[in-house]
C-alpha cells in the first residue's frame, strides 16, 4: 500500500525532487519529480503523487490477471457480466478496440482467446499517474512502470537497454525542456521467455527483432505499438516508416539495429 | 532446464531493474547532496586520506586540503521472490556520486549461488553503467530484481 509519510519524508530529504518507487501491478513503479521552488507546491506535488499511488493500487486491483477477485478474472470465468464492471473496464475495452483499429489487428486484447487487457493496461495507468502529478504543478515527470516511461517536461536522457548484452545500453534518447510529453516503451522477449504471440497465429512470433521501443507522446499509445511492433517482425520497419509522429528503434537478433526517420529526433546515439 | 539457460534468463531478465537503478542513481545531481552526505556522515564513514601537503613550488599550505568524504553504506537485507536467500547491496558514496556498489546474497544452496552470484554481479555492473552515462531511467524488459532494488533505495536513503 501507499504510505504517505514516506513518500512526505522523501519529499523532505530531496533537493528539488521527489523520488518514489511503488511495487505495483507486478513490477516496481518509480517516480522522478522535479518540483518548483515554492512554498506550497511541493505539497500538492506530494498529495497528487500520493492520490497517484492510491490509482495504481486500484488499477491492479480491478485489472489484475494474478488476483482471482479482480474483475477482468471474474469477467474471464463468467461470473460478471461486462454491464456490472466499473466504468473503468469499460474505458479499457475501448481502449483495446483503439489499439487493435490502430495496428491494423496487430495488438489484440483477445489473444488467450478471453480478454484479457494487460498488454493495454500499465501503460495506461503510468501515463494517467504522471498526468496527475504533472497537473499538480510538477515541472518536469519521469514516470517509470518497470521500463516503459512517461516523461512531461523535461529535459530528461533515458537509455534503452540492449537485449543481447544485458547491462549495456543500445540508445540514448534525450528530451529537452522545450519537449511537453514523451513516452518510451519496449518490447520483447527479454523477461521470463516470450510473452507476446501473433494474433494471427497464437504462436510467438516469427521474427528476428531482439527487441522493439518505440516513442510517442502517448504511454498508452507507445506500449500497445511496440507490442505490436515486436508482434510484426521482419513486417515492422516497413509498417513503422508510413506511420506519422511515432519514432521507433529496433535492436534485431542479428546484432544490427533499425530505426525510422522520426527516432534521429530524439536519440542522441545508436550502439554501432 | 539446466542452469546455463536459468542463468541466461535470469541476466537477460535483470536488464529492467536497472530502470529503477538509474533512477535511484539519480542522486548524483549537484553538490546539495554531497553537503548531505558530509553533514550525515556517521556510521561506516572512512574519512580518505589528506592529499600530501606540499604544493608545487616548495611553499607550505597551511590549509590543509579538504579530504573528499567517502561513506559506504549497506541497505537492509531482502528476501529474493525465488527464495535465493537473502540479498544486500553495499554503496560508496564520495563526492555525492557512486563510487561503488556491490550486492551480496547469503546464497541457500549452491545451485543458488550459481544462479545469484553472476547476476548480481551483472546488476552491480549496470548500476555503474546507468550512472557513468548519466541516464535519468532506461526502457527495456520489465523482469524486476525487486530485492536488488529494496536494498539499494535503502542504502540511498540511508546516504541522503
Amino acid at each position: 500500500m501507499t504510505d504517505h509519510d514516506n513518500i512526505t519524508r522523501r519529499h523532505q530529504a530531496a533537493d528539488g525532487r521527489i523520488r518514489h518507487v511503488e511495487y505495483v501491478m507486478g513490477t516496481a513503479v518509480s517516480f522522478d519529480i522535479r518540483v518548483p521552488d515554492l512554498p506550497d507546491l511541493p505539497g500538492d506535488v506530494c498529495d497528487a503523487l500520493t492520490r497517484a499511488m492510491t490509482w495504481l493500487h486500484r488499477v491492479d486491483a480491478l485489472f489484475s490477471t494474478y488476483r482471482p477477485s479482480s474483475q477482468i478474472t471474474r469477467l474471464a470465468r463468467g461470473e460478471l457480466r461486462l454491464a456490472h464492471c466499473d466504468p473503468l473496464v469499460w474505458d479499457v475495452l475501448r481502449l483495446c478496440e483503439e489499439a487493435h483499429a490502430r495496428t491494423d489487428g496487430w495488438f489484440s486484447a483477445y489473444f488467450n482467446g478471453w480478454f484479457d487487457p494487460t498488454g493495454v493496461v500499465k501503460g495506461w495507468a503510468v501515463e494517467r499517474a504522471a498526468r496527475m502529478i504533472a497537473g499538480a504543478g510538477a515541472v518536469a515527470v519521469c514516470a517509470n512502470g518497470g521500463g516503459d516511461i512517461q516523461l512531461i517536461g523535461g529535459p530528461w536522457r533515458i537509455g534503452i537497454s540492449d537485449p543481447l548484452r544485458p547491462g549495456e545500453i543500445a540508445a540514448i534518447v534525450e528530451t529537452g525542456p522545450e519537449t511537453t510529453e514523451l513516452a518510451i516503451a519496449t518490447s520483447g522477449p527479454a523477461e521470463r521467455g516470450c510473452h507476446i504471440l501473433d494474433p494471427r497465429t497464437h504462436q510467438v512470433p516469427n521474427t528476428t527483432l531482439a527487441s522493439f521501443t518505440v516513442l510517442t507522446t502517448s504511454l498508452t499509445n507507445a506500449d500497445v505499438l511496440a507490442t505490436a511492433g515486436y508482434a510484426m517482425g521482419d513486417l515492422a520497419p516497413s509498417w513503422f516508416s508510413v506511420v506519422p509522429d511515432v519514432a521507433a528503434f529496433a535492436v534485431c537478433e542479428d546484432n544490427t539495429t533499425w530505426h525510422n526517420g522520426e527516432f534521429t529526433r530524439h536519440a542522441v546515439g545508436i550502439r554501432a | 532446464m539446466n542452469i546455463d539457460r536459468r542463468l541466461i534468463r535470469l541476466l537477460s531478465g535483470t536488464a529492467g531493474t536497472l530502470a529503477c537503478v538509474a533512477l535511484l542513481l539519480s542522486l548524483k545531481t549537484g553538490g546539495q547532496t554531497t553537503q548531505a552526505v558530509a553533514a550525515t556522515g556517521s556510521g561506516d564513514t572512512t574519512g580518505a586520506l589528506p592529499a600530501p601537503g606540499t604544493p608545487p613550488g616548495g611553499e607550505v599550505n597551511l590549509k590543509p586540503a579538504k579530504p573528499p568524504i567517502q561513506r559506504t553504506v549497506t541497505g537492509q537485507d531482502v528476501l529474493t521472490r525465488r527464495n535465493h536467500g537473502p540479498l544486500r547491496v553495499r554503496i560508496t558514496v564520495a563526492e555525492g556520486r557512486i563510487t561503488a556498489v556491490s550486492g551480496t546474497q547469503d546464497a541457500t544452496s549452491p545451485k543458488s549461488k550459481a544462479i545469484s552470484d553472476p547476476a548480481i554481479a551483472k546488476l552491480d555492473q549496470m548500476a555503474m553503467a546507468a550512472q557513468s552515462a548519466r541516464l535519468d531511467a532506461i526502457s527495456g524488459a520489465t523482469y524486476t530484481v525487486d530485492a536488488y532494488k529494496v536494498s539499494l533505495q535503502s542504502a540511498l536513503d540511508k546516504v541522503r
